[in-house]
């Protein structure tokens, strides 16, 4: 029963939304526009839509003093309304807090580059586009980044299969048959005589 | 420092930039990076980082297997520290279950990390050292590495690649005599710390090569978010086992060293004081070492809740996250990788402004980098 | 006449000898190998452990690993090869001058190790000739000792590589695990064994 109704849902987080100092200053700022995610393993999340992300984290780096982006984290959850996720995890230096962002969107919308709040975002946003296929708007240089330039696909993606385009040839062949020749040296010289006679 | 090239020379001499490759395979690039160099004479304009030469699809490839079964493939992310890498998804998965780890654990996985930081820690000084120039480095550091390795290979099992922590603790207790062992070899090492100093740390040559190459300033470096002795060299006090306190470190006493001008020499001096303090604080743990149990009780089928979990730890070359989406399967549904050496090779691009070529082997042995955890 | 040490009685001394040129350039070139550095991933780390003092490669002969691919005889694929790294590595391979071979070492040269993934090549094989393949993750740098004395089994008797050459574990005796050569058996093992029980590495330290 539980498992067709988050088949229904798609995923959704358990747990409890977690509310710190920074989370309630943001609320106060944006009210309705930032929701407060629930988490299992006890860590402040905060949702925010597409359009409200570049303000919203520009408020959180000068305002509350979160200036350390730690990572962008893409997802892919075809299951839900919203196929594409990213999380962004923010970090202050001297207060020691720290934040996730999530954002939900689809895979034709293009969400605000960061890069201009925090340089680091360069090639973190390099790779979700490399693998993930996220497209990234004023983005100093969109290229991909770990995959072979002229690559295909976006390999994170739930519908691409593991071995990429090896994949029929690894699975079909992985483990080669070899020609091993028994322990025993009598017999395997025996065999090689063989082979050598026919 | 005023690198620029001076003004006479700039209105007689039409120069040309040109574009050198120093390619995938080069001795002094510490594995397979490309950088392609815009060179205006010997002074470097511009940098165009190729990475990717050791994508191996590590992230795609965990969520094919159960969790259990995805932990030994995180090891060949910094192949150079394991342990700590190992440790950092296993800390995830156990932040998301909820399970807490037994105080003698807790020790134990102290002890194995922090052997496991000297032995990257002398393999950097080794391989830093030898492209500068100073060659016997090399072979002293690894002939101090291999007493690390032969202990952890007692405790784990392995020399190189341990899979060290099953879920929930660790796997075996200390074997009969491996502690008087260890301390005496963290004795010897001490003394051998003291030696590579004497080479190096007042040595005009090292000196020449690594005082003022390289400078990134304070505010660059938070804004790029670089991590590690990279970020600590630049006197910003960001450590992860002291912010973030995970494990059992906050029972220890330790210092985190920092540097006051961000360049070369200050990433040396801070790794290399970060070796005494990784002594220090493995005396204190085998000091007051606990009784008690050395694993948690998980079930076999490791089912973690739905949610997400971000778990950071002090890896050897900065800070390194792991961040694990569950879906209530046994399989994670989505492993990403926080890579401090992918993070610090963006710096690259701040700190070779006006370097010369010279100084460019230097900045990527400073900065500490592993491609197995730039290209995941 | 006194006494002449005569090779079968053919009447010349012994300190001069009869062979053909291949034998000696054979000899010459086996026991003087020089690897190419080309250590792509963990797999480097052992074979930079076996170039230092305490697992020597250079009493092999490889008395210096030459980054470049033109000054060497040996190209050591200690990595995993990628589909962006393998045209670099065909390239390499191209530039060395003949005579040339390669060993592949640790599983993912061999058959792409445990990354049956879209982005790495499923073995160096389908890209250069390989020699000797040691297998392992990583290897031990006492493999890759005893691959390249294989490989000098090799070059100087090619047959070699024909005949049936396994090696199983001895499970009559003990491992030694890290006790250094020359030292004696302490009591304690010796009481193990006659209880018919094996000795583990961490059983030995005591």
């Amino acid at each position: 029963m539980a498992e067709e109704q988050s088949a229904k849902k798609g995923w959704v987080a358990t747990g409890e939304p977690i509310i710190t100092n920074a989370v309630q200053k943001a609320i106060e700022k944006f009210g309705s526009k930032i929701t407060p995610y629930p988490n299992p393993a006890k860590e402040a999340t905060i949702k925010v839509e597409k359009e409200d992300l570049y303000e919203i984290l520009d408020f959180l780096k000068k305002e509350i003093g979160f200036d350390y982006l730690s990572d962008i984290a893409s997802a892919h959850f075809p299951q839900n309304e919203k196929h594409l996720s990213l999380a962004y995890h923010l970090f202050s230096i001297e207060k020691k807090d720290s934040l996730r962002v999530k954002v939900e969107f689809n895979e034709e919308e293009s969400i605000p580059s960061v890069s201009s709040i925090w340089p680091a975002a360069n090639w973190m946003e390099r790779e979700a586009y490399d693998l993930m296929g996220v497209k990234f708007g004023n983005h100093p240089n969109l290229k991909r980044i770990l995959l072979p330039d002229d690559w295909e696909g976006y390999p994170l993606r739930k519908e691409y299969p593991l071995g990429g385009p090896q994949e029929e040839e690894i699975r079909s062949n992985r483990y080669g048959v070899p020609s091993l020749l028994p322990d025993d040296l009598e017999t395997a010289n025996k065999i090689l005589e063989e082979e050598k006679n026919e | 420092m005023n690198n620029e090239k001076p003004s006479y020379l700039r209105e007689i001499l039409e120069t040309q930039e040109i574009e050198l490759n120093m390619g995938p395979q080069h001795p002094a690039t510490h594995g397979v990076y490309r950088a392609i160099l815009t060179l205006d004479g010997e002074r470097i304009v511009g940098l165009n980082s190729v990475i990717g030469y050791l994508h191996r699809g590590i992230e795609k490839w965990a969520e094919y297997r159960t969790y259990k079964q995805a932990t030994p493939i995180f090891d060949r992310l910094d192949y150079l520290s394991a342990v700590i890498n190992c440790h950092g998804y296993v800390g995830a998965v156990e932040k998301l279950l909820g399970v807490e780890v037994p105080k003698k654990a807790e020790y134990i996985r102290v002890i194995c990390d922090e052997l496991q930081r000297i032995a990257s820690h002398l393999i950097w000084l080794g391989t830093h050292a030898l492209d500068i120039g100073a060659m016997s480095v090399l072979f002293y550091a690894v002939r101090e590495r291999e007493p690390v390795v032969d202990l952890l290979e007692a405790q784990l099992g392995q020399r190189l690649l341990y899979n060290a922590y099953p879920i929930g603790g660790v796997r075996l207790d200390f074997p009969k005599g491996w502690v008087e062992v260890c301390r005496k070899f963290l004795k010897v090492l001490k003394g051998k710390i003291d030696d590579y100093e004497e080479l190096l740390t007042g040595n005009r040559i090292w000196r020449q090569r690594t005082i003022g190459v390289g400078y990134i300033s304070k505010e660059d470096a938070i804004a790029w978010g670089l991590s590690g002795p990279t970020l600590r060299a630049s006197n910003v006090y960001f450590d992860v086992r002291k912010s973030i306190p995970y494990s059992a470190y906050a029972d220890f006493d330790f210092e985190i060293p920092l540097g006051q001008n961000g360049d070369v020499y200050d990433r040396y001096l801070c790794r290399v004081k970060e070796m005494r303090q990784s002594v220090r604080i493995i005396e204190q743990a085998l000091d007051g070492m606990p009784e008690g149990e050395l694993k948690a009780k998980v079930s076999p089928i490791i089912r973690p809740p739905v949610g997400e979990a971000y778990f950071t730890i002090e890896g050897s070359k900065g800070q390194l996250g792991f961040y694990i989406i569950s879906d209530g399967k046994e399989k994670p549904y989505r492993v990403h990788i926080k890579s401090p050496s992918f993070i610090n090779l963006q710096g690259l691009d701040v700190m070779s402004k006006h370097q010369l070529i010279a100084d460019m082997v230097a900045l990527i042995g400073s900065i500490d980098i592993v491609l197995g955890e730039v290209d995941r | 006449m006194g006494r002449i040490n005569d090779i079968n009685g053919s009447g010349y001394p012994k300190w001069i000898g009869l062979t053909r040129l291949d034998i000696i350039l054979d000899y010459c070139r086996r026991n003087s190998l020089w690897p190419m550095t080309f250590g792509l991933a963990c797999c480097a780390i052992e074979m930079i452990c076996a170039m230092c003092s305490r697992f020597d490669l250079s009493r092999f002969g490889s008395e210096v690993m030459r980054p470049s691919p033109r000054q060497s005889d040996v190209m050591i694929i200690a990595g995993t090869v990628t589909l962006k790294m393998a045209p670099a590595v065909r390239r390499l391979y191209d530039e060395m001058p003949y005579p040339k071979w390669v060993i592949a070492m640790g599983s993912c040269a061999v058959h792409g190790g445990p990354f049956d993934d879209y982005a790495v090549l499923q073995g160096a094989r389908k890209i250069v000739p390989v020699d000797i393949y040691i297998s392992g993750c990583p290897p031990r740098p006492e493999a890759l000792l005893y691959a390249l004395m294989k490989l000098q089994e090799k070059i100087r008797n090619p047959k070699v590589v024909d005949e049936p050459h396994f090696i199983a574990p001895d499970y009559s005796k003990p491992t030694k695990g890290w006790m250094a050569k020359g030292e004696e058996i302490p009591e304690v093992v010796e009481e193990y064994l006659k209880q018919g029980r094996g000795v583990n590495s961490s059983q030995i330290l005591e």
